[in-house]
């Protein structure tokens, strides 16, 4: 099978520090980033995802060349450590706001993302302000945000570094659930050894 | 006895904080009286019938409508030039290290610190018709006729008006922007939106609190304006204030006066309840919790040149003109070569060491009658019980009743001074000086107990003695260096100000900055920049160190 995600020779210096990295990742397949702090995983992360400029090499996404592309064109989804989730926004306008970007009406998008709502087990949270909500229940919104456009590729930035330990340990069955179930290709950026064993097939170590 | 001797010293003590509580009581009640009391007899005189003068009855003429016209015309288009200045420079300064970034954030202290009357005589010098701009064009041109007229119009105004606030717009804009989370907008862009959308529906969102406010206080400021109108204004170019200014004192027309200042107050308290509301969310915006993500480097040709550019710009449009003042105290009244003439000349006034020691004296008490009023209030408000705080501290109410002396303008405070003590004294300046600069002493205050803890608060009010303990041994020693900077800023304020003096026109009494609207208004430019250096230099001086206070006690 053709690797949906290819990295290939990426570069990216700074004065003090360089990272570099060339990995494969095949359709429905999950990754794990693997490092000691400060090796570049999150960086890496951001190359692939088209918010940082590599100084070499090339990402290929679906077999395209996407390293000059803009990040909304690259068709990949996003889940970052804080969550990222807009605070003036409400719940289901969070979920919708791919939708929104990509030419459907508000109604639909609200439709839409109030199935997604319900999928990760948010039904009747649309309406919230995504500052009343826990940990956890946050952290689904992003996941369902990220889903909503349909990416068949979602990168992780250490999801579930901001949760506790029991709600780390649910979550992460979830997370790896819906990957099987949906079947995207996922890269997660974690330095905890058991999470990325639980959610990926395979890891790739920086520094 | 060493017990008896400890009761003795706590008694002392006791009595020394119930003094230090009396003073804040005092302060505070001198303070709004200073403001509500000619305020209300100067807004009065609109329902009295005067005598009959050549303007007739007062009424809502033509006139004064035009002036109001003129006012808010020239007021919104000068906030949405600061806004429009503000706003690239702000992101510069959010986002972006680069060789200027300081220097853009230090500008901030020129609309608090360089008096209106400097920066009339600024643009008198650097775009007037035998400014600094027009001698360079002629020359460089070979032209007969200086190229740049538009001084003294509305364009002249703006321009002037935009460039001096636009540091506000910056400063507040670039506060809420650092503290946006950058993954939001990145969120946006890999979920398909464009750069545009991303800032209009993620960025702009959490700044619309810092933008809103910004505009109002600039708005407010130009609105009430006075000075730069009566030096810049040309014909048709008359304010409210300066109508204000004729009707009272040249017309001696009072109850027109009255009228105009009830029609200006009227027109300015939305605008400052606009104020007070978005102040509330900008508290949020710029809140202490939000961490501050990385600046990057200027990157490609693009982002360097639109910093150059713009940099290039603030330094034609402020930095210029302010330096031409400099420049022009130390110039030869031939042009060829520096002289310190004008100086000399400027020094050995008889009114300059008097005017010295007024602008110092007056802006001293004022500062103290101020703070002390301001963290009063702000005290009382922090260290009442819960229901009593949640009576009077009603979230608007609260911000907006403190920040109500910005409805008036020292144009409108004056007329009512004059009405009230006809001849005036320095006490008199030292109260109405106290009166309008006072929601900035308050401001401070506000922020600074607000960063106190409710918990240490609390701890506070259950280990003292009573409020007035808790409010000395505890608030005022965590706020100290606030409190300071709040003062620092009432007396740059006081210094500048020129418009009270002249209102109040108090036989014998000669500030610096009266002393240099009047050596501008009567063309002898050499020795007005003289004297606006030495203003400029007492307020930047005291404004800078006000600002290390500031940043001292915030971190």
């Amino acid at each position: 099978m053709s690797a949906h995600l290819i990295v290939d020779g990426i570069v990216k210096r700074w004065p003090d520090r360089v990272v570099e990295a060339s990995f494969e990742v095949a359709p429905g397949e999950a990754v794990a980033l693997v490092g000691p702090s400060g090796s570049g995983k999150s960086t890496l992360l951001r190359i692939i995802a088209g918010l940082v400029e590599p100084d070499e090499g090339r990402v290929l996404i679906g077999g395209v060349d996407a390293t000059g592309l803009a990040p909304g064109k690259r068709g990949v989804g996003m889940v970052f450590q804080d969550r990222a989730l807009f605070a003036h926004l409400s719940v289901e306008d969070n979920v919708g706001y791919g939708l929104v970007s990509a030419g459907m009406s508000r109604r639909a998008a609200r439709a839409e993302a109030a199935a997604w709502l319900e999928r990760v087990s948010l039904a009747g949270f649309g309406k919230r302000r995504v500052d009343t909500l826990s940990g956890g229940e946050a952290q689904r919104v992003a996941l369902a945000r990220a889903l909503a456009v349909g990416p068949a590729l979602v990168l992780f930035d250490e999801p579930l570094a901001a949760l506790d330990a029991p709600l780390r340990r649910r979550l992460r069955a979830e997370l790896a659930g819906y990957q099987r179930e949906i079947g995207y290709a996922a890269v997660y950026v974690t330095h905890d050894e058991e999470e990325a064993a639980e959610l990926a097939g395979r890891r790739v170590s920086l520094g | 006895m060493p017990d008896r001797g400890r009761r003795g010293r706590s008694r002392r003590f006791a009595a020394f904080e119930s003094a230090i509580a009396a003073f804040g009581l005092v302060a505070l009640l001198a303070v709004l009286a200073s403001f509500v009391v000619p305020s209300i007899v100067g807004l009065a005189r609109a329902f009295v019938p005067g005598v009959p003068t050549p303007t007739g009855a007062p009424s809502l003429n033509g006139r004064i409508l035009r002036a109001l016209r003129f006012t808010v015309v020239e007021a919104a288009f000068s906030a949405l030039l600061a806004l429009a200045v503000g706003l690239p420079g702000a992101w510069l300064v959010a986002r972006r290290d680069f060789c200027g970034r300081r220097f853009l954030l230090s500008l901030s202290g020129v609309p608090l610190c360089v008096p209106p009357a400097i920066v009339a005589l600024a643009f008198v010098l650097f775009f007037g018709r035998s400014g600094v701009v027009n001698d360079a064009l002629m020359r460089l041109f070979g032209l007969s006729e200086p190229p740049i007229g538009a001084l003294y119009s509305l364009a002249g105004i703006v321009v002037a008006h935009g460039f001096y606030n636009f540091p506000v717009a910056l400063r507040t804009i670039s506060r809420a922007w650092e503290r946006v989370p950058r993954e939001e907008s990145e969120a946006a862009l890999v979920l398909g939106a464009t750069r545009f959308r991303a800032f209009r529906t993620v960025v702009l969102p959490r700044l619309a609190g810092s933008i809103l406010s910004s505009a109002a206080l600039v708005y407010l400021y130009c609105f009430f304006s006075f000075v730069i109108i009566l030096l810049l204004g040309g014909p048709g170019g008359t304010t409210l204030e300066v109508e204000l200014y004729q009707a009272a004192r040249s017309d001696l027309d009072f109850a027109r006066a009255g009228l105009i200042a009830l029609v200006e107050v009227a027109a300015a308290v939305p605008v400052v309840l606009l104020y007070a509301a978005s102040q509330a969310r900008v508290g949020h915006e710029i809140g202490p919790a939000a961490l501050s993500p990385p600046r990057a480097r200027l990157s490609g040709l693009t982002e360097r040149a639109c910093a150059a550019g713009y940099l290039f710009l603030v330094g034609v449009f402020l930095v210029g003109p302010l330096a031409s003042v400099v420049v022009r105290s130390f110039a030869r009244s031939d042009g060829a070569g520096l002289s310190l003439a004008a100086w000399g000349r400027f020094l050995s006034r008889p009114s300059f060491l008097p005017a010295l020691a007024t602008t110092c004296l007056v802006g001293v008490f004022a500062a103290i009658l101020s703070t002390a009023a301001g963290f009063f209030l702000v005290a009382a408000g922090a260290l009442s019980p819960p229901r009593a705080r949640a009576t009077i501290a009603h979230p608007f109410a609260d911000r907006a009743v403190p920040l109500l002396p910005l409805a008036i303008s020292s144009v409108i405070l004056g007329f009512g001074w004059t009405l009230l003590v006809p001849r005036g004294n320095i006490l008199v300046l030292v109260l109405a000086q106290s009166a309008l600069a006072w929601p900035f002493a308050w401001a401070q205050a506000r922020a600074a107990v607000d960063r106190v803890p409710r918990p240490v608060v609390e701890v506070a009010l259950v280990c003292s003695r009573g409020r007035a303990d808790a409010a000395i041994r505890v608030l005022l020693p965590a706020t100290s260096r606030s409190l300071l900077s709040g003062a620092a800023l009432v007396f740059a304020i006081s210094a500048g100000e020129a418009s009270l003096p002249l209102v109040l026109s108090i036989d014998g009494l000669e500030t610096l900055s009266l002393l240099l609207f009047r050596l501008a208004g009567s063309y002898r430019f050499a020795e007005a920049s003289a004297a606006a250096t030495v203003v400029a230099l007492l307020s930047a001086s005291v404004f800078l160190f006000q600002d290390a206070e500031r940043k001292r006690s915030v971190s």
